[in-house]
């Protein structure tokens, strides 16, 4: 469950997961069926969601893509300081 | 008709069918005689072959006993007069021959052509407006060599649909979000172990 405070982050990295696969498949299905409404309705949706969720987490937990490099701020490049996502204590950041 | 026929036992409603050699699965738990089958086969190469030199254009060589012409305003997109083809019963009967007369009295062509014999429902018209009509269903562009709409020797794949998609969690998780894609592995060794 996403918390206004603080978000889980195995939660958000999950639901990134999610929705990018998502994009990726869709994306698929757009390249032998550009035309298709309904396909490209969903993936800007999706697309949506997604540049959401990263801002998320890039501002809670240091930035996945160098698209959301402004989101995470700070002065310092977290690129390299911040634990990679199989790095996480606990489940090791994994998505169940 | 006799159920040997060829034809497999449907009426010829139509007066003039285009030919799709019977595919081999169906002959094969018809029962079909592996003799008979050889004998269709090499009338298949011969049709073939004298339906690829009409394509051509070569009027000339189409190596039909019947050297009586008549035009032709579709098929092949030639407009050209040729010959008849043996299929074609033309306007005179001919009589059968030889190797076909095992089936004499079973097939009772009413062309008496020795092709179609073996084929009846090939049966030729006299006028050439059932030939036409007949390749315009066939397709003037696809040519002759076709089993059920489909050129011979080439790959299809089925057009997908947007019907509708999982879940994104179980998209991910079974790798893809069409469920029409979904096909898991349910077998080992060759075994279906559903």
């Amino acid at each position: 469950m996403l918390e206004k405070s603080h978000p889980c982050q195995k939660d958000l990295l999950c639901r990134i997961n999610e929705v990018s696969f998502a994009i990726n498949d869709m994306l698929l299905y757009l390249d032998t069926h550009p035309c298709d409404q309904r396909a490209l309705d969903d993936i800007h949706q999706w697309v949506e969601e997604r540049q959401k969720l990263l801002e998320t987490y890039a501002k809670y937990f240091g930035f996945l893509t160098i698209d959301s490099t402004a989101d995470s701020g700070g002065d310092s490049w977290t690129w390299v300081t911040q634990p990679w996502p199989w790095e996480i204590p606990g489940k090791k950041g994994r998505c169940q | 008709m006799d159920s040997n026929c060829m034809n497999n036992g449907r009426a010829n409603t139509c007066p003039y069918r285009p030919y799709y050699p019977p595919r081999r699965e169906e002959l094969w738990r018809s029962g079909e005689p592996r003799r008979m089958m050889v004998q269709r086969r090499a009338m298949e190469s011969e049709w073939n072959g004298m339906r690829s030199r009409e394509t051509s254009g070569s009027a000339a060589e189409a190596g039909c006993d019947d050297e009586r012409e008549h035009s032709m305003e579709s098929c092949c997109g030639g407009e050209q007069k040729r010959p008849m083809g043996p299929h074609c019963r033309g306007e005179s009967k001919r009589s059968i021959e030889p190797r076909c007369s095992e089936r004499e009295g079973k097939c009772m062509p009413e062309s008496h052509c020795s092709v179609e014999s073996l084929y009846p429902e090939k049966t030729c018209c006299d006028a050439d407006r059932n030939r036409m009509e007949t390749v315009s269903r066939m397709g003037k562009s696809k040519g002759c060599e076709e089993t059920d709409g489909f050129a011979l020797a080439m790959g299809y794949v089925p057009w997908q649909s947007y019907q509708r998609t999982f879940d994104l969690c179980q998209g991910l998780h079974v790798g893809t979000i069409f469920p029409e894609l979904c096909k898991p592995f349910c077998g080992k060794r060759g075994v279906c172990r559903c």
